[in-house]
Parts: C-alpha cells; sequence; structure tokens
C-alpha cells in the first residue's frame, strides 16, 4: 500500500478520515498513532521488495526508535552539563549508526564474504522503510531538546504519532517538532480544510500517476527502454533524451508526493511546510538545493553545518563544513550501500563550493548563462544518480558525449520510438518545473464549476491507471 | 511555490462531488465489475477491456479468438503446388475441426515432400527473407528495432501472446494500421518464422501448447505455401527465473518450448532450437546480455540474426 494505491485510497483513507474527525481532541494523536502503524505495517507488506515478516520488523524497529527517542529526550531535558552532551551524543550516535547500518552492512558483509569465504557470511538485510525519514526525525527532536527550542515531549503516543506520521513516512518531507508541535496539541478539522487537501492530494495524485509513470518507460519499457536496449549500445540522442526524461521524472514524482503530503496534512487539521520550490528554474546548484527537498536540506543546515560553524568561519573551514554536509547528503541518498552517491555529492560538492567561492558568479549572477549551467550541472549529477554502477555512469557519459569514445550504438535512430511515446508527457512535465501550472490554477480556483470537473477527471483517470497497473514503486523511497 | 492553505472559493464541493462519484463508481462497479478485489478495480478493469476491445494482457484471454474468418478446409494433398489462396470465408465447418486436432501435428502422408532440407543449410541467398515473416512479442520488436534482416516482413508487438496475436491491435514493426489477419490476408509469405510463449507461459502449458498448435494451424491455413519455423523461446536469467513473475520461470520454457517441438513435422512445420545460444553455464540466460533479465540488450541480437541467417533457412 503506497500513497496512489486503491487500497489507500477506497479504504485506509476514508475509514481514517471518519474515526481521526469525530475522535474526541484527547483522542485524536492515539487515532493517529494507531492509524500510521496500520499504514506502515501495510505499507511495508504489500510492497512487493517486502514480506510480511519484513512488516513485523520494519514496525518493531519503528517502535523501537520511538522509545528510545522519547526516553532519550526526557534524559537529556533532565540532565545538565556533560551528562547533558553525553545524552545527546549516544542518541544521535544511535540513530545514525542504525541508518548507517542499514544502509552499508548487507554490502560491507558481502564484502567481507567475498575476501574470506570461510569466515563470513553475507548478511541478508533489508532496508526498513521510512528509516531515513523518521531516523532524520530522531535526531532533529533531539537536538531541539537539547538546545532548548522545544520541551521534552511527556507523552509517548503523541511523540509516536509525529515520528510515525503516516503521510510523511515513506516519502517525507522531515517535519521539524518544533513545527508540528501546534498541531500535536490540538488539531482543527473542517470541511473547507478537507476539501482543500484534496485539491492537493488529487493535483499530486496525476503528477505521479498520469505524467511520472508514463516518463519512466523511456528507461524500462522493453524492447524500447534504455536499461533494456544497454547503457553501451544507445545513441546519443537517446542518452540526452533518457538523462532529460528521468530529471523531469525524479522532480515530478518528488513534487507530487509533497503535494499528497500537503493534502493529507490538511485532511488531517495540520499544515506541511511544502519540500519542492521549482528547483530546475535556479540559477546555481546552491539554489537547486535550497528549493530541492527544503526539509532535508534544512535539516542538514541545521543539525550539521550550523553546529560546525556554518558561514561564520574562515572560508576553508566553510568549504570543509559543506564537504561534510556534501558526503552526508550522498550518503542519507546511499542504496544497498552503493558508493556511487558519496561521488554523487562530491560532484554537487564541487560545483557548490566554486559558487561559494565566487569563481562562477559570472556565471551565476547572468540570467542566460545561469539558466545553462544550472540544469547542465543538475542533469549530470543525476546521470550517477541514476545509473547502478560508477562504471556504468560511465559508459552513459561516454554516450553522452560521444566524441570521448568509440561510437557502437545500434540503431541511431533508438530515440524516435519512445520520444512519441512519451513527448507530450514529457512537455507536461517540464511545464509542471516551471510555476506557471500553478498560476493557471490559482486563477481557475475561483470557478468552482470549471475546476471542480477538471480535478475529478484527473483524480478518475489517475485511478484507472492505477486500477491497470501504473502504479509502481516510488523512485523516492528507497533511501 | 504555492503557500499553504489558500482558501478554498468552494468550502466543501470537490469533497461531496467526490464523495457521490465514488459512491457512483462503486455502484457501477458492483454492476458490470467481476473478479477483480474490489468494485472500483471492477469497473476500472471494465472500462480497460472495452476500450482495448477485450484485449487485457493479464487476464485469460479465450482459445477461440473472435473476429477471424473461418479457416479453409484442412487440405488433404498438393500444398506445395497450390498458389497462394486468402482463406474462404463461405468455408464455415472447420474451425472448430482444427482445434479439435490440434495437440497432434499434423501429419500429411499424401503430401509430396520437399526437398529435403532439414539437415542441409542451403546456400546463402540474398532473396530468401524477401517473402519471410517474422511473427512474435516484444523479443521480436527488439529484433526488428536492432538487428533486422532487411527485407524480411515483421509483426512484432509488445506482450503479444498466442491468445491474442490475431486480435485488433496493430504490429510495432512497420506494418502500418494492418492487423496481423489483414497482413496473412494480403500477402504471401514463404516462410513465416514465430517466437511466442515467453508472455502466456505461465497461463498453463497444456493451455498455452493447444493454443499454440491452434495458432499454427491458422497460419498454415492462411498461408498454404509457408513454411513455418517456430523458434524456440529463450531462457530467462536465474534470478528472474527465480522470481517466477506470472509464472515466467525456465523450467516452464522448456516444457512449452518442447511442447512447440512437438508440432514440428519437418515438412511444413520446423522447430528451431537456439536457446541456449544465449544460456551461460548454468543454463539460464546469461546475466551479461540482458538488462532486465528477459530481453536481450540491443548488440545481442546479432547473436538471433547470425543463427537465423545462417541456420535458420528450411
Amino acid at each position: 500500500m503506497n500513497y496512489c494505491s486503491l487500497e489507500f485510497i477506497f479504504i485506509f483513507l476514508p475509514l481514517f478520515l471518519i474515526a481521526h474527525t469525530f475522535a474526541p481532541t484527547r483522542f485524536k494523536n492515539s487515532v493517529l498513532l494507531a492509524g500510521s502503524f496500520v499504514f506502515y505495517y501495510f505499507a511495508v507488506s504489500l510492497n512487493s521488495a517486502y514480506d510480511d515478516r519484513d512488516a513485523v520488523i520494519c514496525l518493531l524497529l519503528l517502535g523501537i526508535a520511538i522509545l528510545i527517542n522519547f526516553a532519550l529526550g526526557l534524559l537529556i531535558e533532565n540532565t545538565d552539563g556533560i551528562t547533558r552532551k553525553l545524552c545527546l551524543a549516544t542518541g544521535v550516535l544511535l540513530n545514525s549508526l542504525s541508518l548507517l547500518f542499514f544502509k552499508y552492512a548487507g554490502a560491507l558483509s558481502a564484502a567481507f564474504a567475498a575476501l574470506l569465504p570461510s569466515t563470513f557470511a553475507p548478511l541478508s538485510l533489508i532496508f526498513p522503510l521510512g528509516l531515513s525519514y523518521y531516523i532524520f526525525k530522531c535526531i532533529s527532536y533531539l537536538t531541539e531538546v537539547y538546545t532548548g527550542k522545544v520541551r521534552a515531549e511527556r507523552n509517548v503516543i503523541d511523540l509516536g504519532a509525529y515520528f510515525a506520521l503516516f503521510p510523511q513516512i515513506t516519502v517525507g518531507p522531515i517535519q521539524t517538532y518544533a513545527d508540528f508541535l501546534p498541531y500535536l496539541r490540538s488539531r482543527k478539522i473542517t470541511l473547507p480544510m478537507i476539501n482543500d487537501g484534496l485539491y492537493d492530494f488529487i493535483i499530486g495524485l496525476g503528477l505521479n500517476i498520469i505524467i511520472s509513470t508514463r516518463l519512466g518507460i523511456i528507461w524500462t519499457e522493453p524492447p524500447y527502454g534504455i536499461e533494456t536496449i544497454g547503457y553501451e549500445f544507445i545513441s546519443t540522442p537517446f542518452a540526452w533524451l533518457g538523462i532529460i526524461t528521468f530529471a523531469v521524472q525524479l522532480f515530478i514524482e518528488a513534487y507530487g508526493y509533497s503535494l499528497m503530503a500537503i493534502g493529507l496534512g490538511k485532511m488531517l487539521g495540520y499544515i506541511t511546510p511544502p519540500d519542492f520550490n521549482y528547483p530546475y528554474i535556479s540559477l546555481s546548484v546552491g539554489e537547486f538545493w535550497r528549493r530541492w527537498r527544503i526539509s532535508l536540506g534544512d535539516w542538514f543546515k541545521e543539525n550539521i553545518y550550523f553546529p560546525l560553524g556554518g558561514s561564520r568561519v574562515a572560508t576553508i573551514r566553510i568549504l570543509f563544513n559543506m564537504l561534510v554536509v556534501w558526503i552526508a547528503t550522498g550518503i542519507w541518498h546511499t542504496d544497498g550501500g552503493n558508493l556511487k552517491y558519496l561521488v554523487w555529492g562530491l560532484f554537487l560538492f564541487f560545483f557548490a563550493a566554486l559558487e561559494r567561492l565566487g569563481v562562477l558568479s559570472f556565471i551565476t549572477k547572468n540570467k542566460v548563462l545561469g539558466h545553462i549551467y544550472t540544469p547542465f550541472v543538475i542533469l549530470m549529477s543525476w546521470v550517477i544518480f541514476k545509473l547502478p554502477t560508477l562504471s556504468d555512469v560511465g559508459t552513459y557519459f561516454l554516450r553522452l558525449f560521444p566524441i570521448f569514445g568509440s561510437s557502437e550504438f545500434v540503431n541511431s535512430t533508438d530515440f524516435l520510438s519512445p520520444l512519441l511515446r512519451v513527448g507530450v508527457w514529457l512537455v507536461l512535465g517540464i511545464l509542471f518545473c516551471t510555476p506557471l501550472p500553478r498560476k493557471i490554477f490559482e486563477k481557475l480556483r475561483k470557478y468552482p464549476p470549471i475546476v471542480i470537473p477538471i480535478m475529478l477527471a484527473i483524480f478518475w483517470y489517475s485511478i484507472y491507471m492505477v486500477a491497470c497497473g501504473a502504479n509502481n514503486n516510488s523512485l523516492y523511497t528507497n533511501f | 511555490m504555492k503557500k499553504n492553505t489558500p482558501k478554498s472559493a468552494d468550502s466543501g464541493l470537490l469533497f461531496i462531488c467526490l464523495i457521490i462519484t465514488v459512491v457512483i463508481a462503486l455502484g457501477l462497479g458492483l454492476v458490470f465489475g467481476a473478479g477483480a478485489k474490489n468494485p472500483i478495480e471492477s469497473l476500472m478493469l471494465f472500462i480497460q477491456d472495452s476500450l482495448s476491445g477485450g484485449d487485457g494482457e493479464e487476464t485469460l484471454p479465450p482459445v477461440v479468438l473472435p473476429d477471424l474468418p473461418p479457416l479453409p478446409p484442412v487440405s488433404s494433398g498438393d500444398d506445395t503446388t497450390t498458389p497462394p489462396t486468402p482463406p474462404e470465408t463461405e468455408d464455415s465447418t472447420t474451425a472448430d475441426d482444427t482445434t479439435g486436432n490440434d495437440t497432434t501435428p499434423p501429419v500429411d502422408e499424401t503430401t509430396t515432400p520437399p526437398v529435403d532440407e532439414t539437415t542441409t543449410t542451403p546456400e546463402p541467398d540474398p532473396d530468401y527473407f524477401k517473402d519471410a515473416l517474422f511473427i512474435g512479442d516484444s523479443r521480436t520488436v527488439g529484433f526488428w528495432l536492432y538487428s533486422r534482416i532487411p527485407d524480411a516482413t515483421y509483426f512484432g508487438r509488445t506482450s503479444m501472446t498466442v491468445f491474442n496475436m490475431f486480435s485488433a491491435n496493430p504490429s510495432e514493426t512497420g506494418t502500418g494500421s494492418m492487423t496481423l489477419t489483414e497482413l496473412l490476408s494480403t500477402k504471401q509469405f514463404t516462410k513465416i518464422y514465430v517466437l511466442l510463449g515467453v508472455n502466456e507461459v505461465g497461463y498453463g502449458i497444456d493451455y498455452v501448447a493447444n493454443t499454440y498448435a491452434t495458432a499454427v494451424d491458422y497460419l498454415k491455413a492462411y498461408q498454404p505455401n509457408a513454411k513455418i519455423m517456430l523458434q524456440s523461446n529463450m531462457h530467462v536469467t536465474a534470478a528472474k527465473s527465480a522470481q517466477n513473475t506470472y509464472g515466467l520461470n525456465n523450467k516452464n520454457l522448456d516444457l512449452l518450448n518442447a511442447r512447440i517441438a512437438s508440432l514440428a513435422d519437418n515438412k511444413t512445420v520446423f522447430y528451431l532450437a537456439f536457446e541456449h545460444l544465449f544460456d551461460d553455464a548454468t543454463g539460464n540466460l546469461d546475466p551479461s546480455f540482458t538488462g532486465d533479465g528477459v530481453h536481450l540488450y540491443a548488440k545481442r541480437y546479432t547473436i538471433w540474426r547470425d543463427y537465423i541467417l545462417n541456420e535458420g533457412r528450411r
């Protein structure tokens, strides 16, 4: 079960909304926690990458994380001096190590097993769904308690409801505890707010199902897709079409999920901060990452960059702080112990550092050059992000820039058929990378007889596509 | 980016309209739908079925295919000398008769045996494939895309099965909007290469093999002068085989291949076994040949083409 599945939309969500809306105020957080546990269990067990046993393990891990961080929060608040620091350090370490363990232990044990087959057996580990998101919530909660920004939560159910919050647990955003606290205390649910949430939810659903899933076929659909042709055998135009499509798809999907989380939040009576702010219109790599997954960027800023001294230190130290953040960003995105995400983080750091030093300001301050430079660098970074191994990344770059290597494509027009299939959706997707559709929508919203039929059409067409098998797993949930 | 909670102009109208449409959809789903997990899904699958003319890929299609002109009578002799004739639409006696025979390969004692070509490969002939037709699923589409033999005709379509090959859908391989039935009715071929089975192998070997046999009979009826070359289904990788998606595994593929091979009479119907060319040492599709465990990398189609060019002629 994910946010686009029929089980979620037609069974879980209506039942949950009824229970949550009509529950007395003092039981609302209990209903939210129970609902989030139910959602999380089925989100794992109905995901083809997991089985029922995995779902129980994932749920247990979530429960343990809630209990440990609840206790640590109270400990931090009730101690001072070195003990307080130790409590925070223990909490941050425990949370970080659990994340690192699940990201790297499988790959590390496989490497050891390959070296010393008689001593080591490779660990077969699942990566708990949503771990990257809720562990980051846990860490930011502990630091907020430590800095005195918030008081430690006295009620484990309330804290659990925040950590396990079902609209955010599998795809974010990482809303901070301080930000969510007012809604833990009281959530007022009104029909206009539910109605408002439906708008966001339906637009997000449409972006995901109608546009994003269609764009995915460029890579996967046999025998036309890039993955089935083989990276080394595609033509150069197809390589460009492939990476541009991926860049659009990744944004449309993540933006769609973010809108769905915002919509669900409204239906539950709380406000979710937007996670994307049209990143592709940025003039620099730094700006792009301030507009992409804003809650993640803010988390790194608050929990790593500022504690290291932020920008109020010597230039060389600033660069070091940035390097740490980009390495951490790479690790956070790591999937199955793959080291390419570190390279990806370092690649982005390189350009962000050059921008910071002012070397590129003649580009980033120029509207024309900036709009060429930023999408280009980001596209190149997505090549590293998308391709499974660094060796594939190298191969793909040779297809993008054939002047650096031999040209061995099999069919020089291999891009035509895929382009014809997704062209319209790609143009639409690119359009949604700009603020234009939102502006049109806000104007249309004043005319319910126009906008409501459009919304219903988007909703039912999405449902039709989901029923016909369009609902695949998110690109952005496996981290 | 949108700031949160702009005031709703309709204060609840979308919510109400949505509820109404959901109730209607539930009702329609209960009336029209069948077989799916819930009424909404039932309704959507019903709509999909209506839109695609009953050609759903995941559902079990009927054995007897709609919209087929009746088959001409099974000839009792001189197949090789009769000039090509289109199917005789006025004869309505044999469609069922033919399906009744489908498990036994047609053995036609009176037919003049063709020159024994089964043991020797003919000399290269540049015109050999001019009147050849390749029919198949996405693998044949890939063959056409990345390694096609010039001059031949291709009727390949992603997700094609022996159940839907004669459906109203056109090919993806340059035959325009024609259906397979139309193509077979308008042009005569002397060689027809068929590769089908990987999409439908999980439906049950007997069921697929019997339908396969019927399909071969249909081809023979449409194209009485053609030699029909049944190509073996290439394996999938060990990992893909272990996933066993919709019953797609190498054990089933081997069982199906054996049944397809039994349809060959080495006179008009031949079996080309070349799946081993793509196998690794363990007898599964070599992982270095494929990105998704099923389809060959573009470059690897040349192995298939070279086999057809050198050993695939009868």
